[in-house]
């Protein structure tokens, strides 16, 4: 036995050393790969909620696709969802790059990977209308969300220029309704000539959005009801 | 490392040692001490006379991270990873920068670097350590580390992507980047002379 052989072995005999068990490293690299899907279901949400923005935004304004202006579009992204892909996309590659065999990987490859799933992730996302419930749901609850992004709370909360949603209080007959928008204010909606679409009777509908003209700081003239959604 | 008929194999040890088998461990000690030894005496440079106590430090956090080893991959990259990784924490700690290469390592180094080269540019003639010992103390570091691990301890690519946890691709580029610093100011000296 040389004498290196000895010394080791007298500490681990001494220090009591024993090999750490399995189940650590297993959770420490769980860790890593929780952090890596995490990353990517985030980021994929994002995209939903960035797709969700555009679509909501041309379908307010009654345009389409065929007419998109860059500037518009540019206008129509919320930011903060922009920012947030790079954080995520970050956090992802940290997280692969720490698992067992993630440093095989070139940094771009697995920037790009992660980046392909959650653009993949998100358009699967849109089409299940992920990124309206996250939006609607950060919308609802979060006043400085709100202010920072401008779908679809915001589009509808614009009636100067002709866009009032929110929630109906009640109804008076075929002529008029009351209704609070998502700023809490109370309107008195003249209803008399509006085209109405909706499912369910307008008191049953809940939030419902409006198209039609501001005559008064608390007055509004509907053209068309829709259900909100 | 492979056993031959007489000596166990690699992982045989490493699963009795996992089991607390002592001896098993102490024989891939001895199995891999002088390589290791080498290796280490080489990163701590001036700090040379504390490669037996890095040695140890190195053969004690194997063994408690045994079951840390990915059985589907060679065993001596990642007990070179731990003995790079340890060596570079005691310089750490000292302060001092990882050596590396030394002048008789570096002719090593060029010689073996040569063997591949045009005749014009056989690295052989009239060159001294001097020169060398320039030219590779001008060489950045992880340069040095890829072309230490390839010509003087003669992994393969993918063996030093292992232990130095970098895509073999990185180590591919960063040796021939590495070769090409190396050549230029040596080139230069001696077109000088």
């Amino acid at each position: 036995m040389t004498e290196l052989e000895n010394k080791v072995l007298e500490a681990i005999e001494q220090q009591r050393l024993v090999p750490r068990p399995y189940f650590v490293f297993f959770a420490k690299r769980s860790v890593f790969w929780s952090l890596t899907v995490v990353s990517i279901v985030l980021g994929a949400l994002s995209v939903a909620v960035l797709l969700f923005a555009i679509s909501d935004y041309y379908a307010t304004d009654w345009r389409t696709f065929d007419n998109l202006p860059l500037d518009d579009l540019i206008v129509s992204i919320p930011a903060i969802w922009l920012v947030s892909m790079p954080l995520f996309m970050a956090s992802a590659y940290y997280g692969v790059r720490h698992t067992r065999r993630g440093y095989r990987f070139q940094p771009a490859a697995i920037i790009g990977l992660c980046l392909a799933a959650s653009i993949g992730l998100g358009v699967l996302f849109h089409f299940f209308e992920t990124g309206r419930l996250v939006n609607d749901l950060l919308a609802a609850n979060i006043a400085s969300y709100r202010e920072q992004t401008d779908v679809p709370f915001d589009k509808w909360s614009r009636p100067d220029v002709g866009f009032l949603g929110g929630t109906v209080e009640n109804v008076d007959g075929t002529k008029s309704l009351r209704l609070k928008d998502f700023h809490d204010k109370e309107w008195l909606v003249d209803i008399s000539g509006a085209v109405i679409t909706l499912d369910n009777a307008i008191a049953d509908e809940g939030d419902i959005a409006i198209r039609g003209v501001r005559t008064g700081p608390s007055e509004f003239r509907a053209q068309t009801i829709e259900a909100f959604d | 490392m492979i056993g031959t008929d007489q000596s166990p194999s690699d992982d045989g040890l490493l699963v009795a040692a996992a089991l607390r088998d002592r001896h098993a461990y102490a024989a891939l000690v001895r199995r891999y001490e002088s390589v290791l030894g080498r290796y280490v005496r080489r990163l701590l440079g001036r700090h040379g006379q504390s490669t037996e106590d890095v040695l140890q430090d190195i053969f004690i956090k194997a063994y408690v991270n045994l079951n840390d080893y990915d059985r589907s991959r060679p065993f001596a990259p990642w007990i070179y990873r731990i003995a790079h990784n340890e060596a570079v924490s005691f310089l750490r700690k000292q302060r001092a920068a990882l050596q590396t290469i030394n002048g008789e390592d570096a002719l090593l180094i060029l010689e073996r670097v040569a063997g591949g080269d045009n005749p014009e540019d056989n690295l052989q003639n009239s060159r001294t350590q001097g020169d060398v010992r320039k030219a590779l103390s001008q060489l950045d570091q992880r340069y040095r580390d890829v072309l230490v691990l390839r010509y003087l301890e003669e992994k393969s690519y993918d063996e030093i992507a292992d232990i130095l946890e970098l895509p073999p691709g990185t180590v591919a580029t960063f040796i021939h980047r590495g070769l090409k610093q190396l050549r230029t100011p040596l080139r230069l000296s001696w077109g000088a002379a």
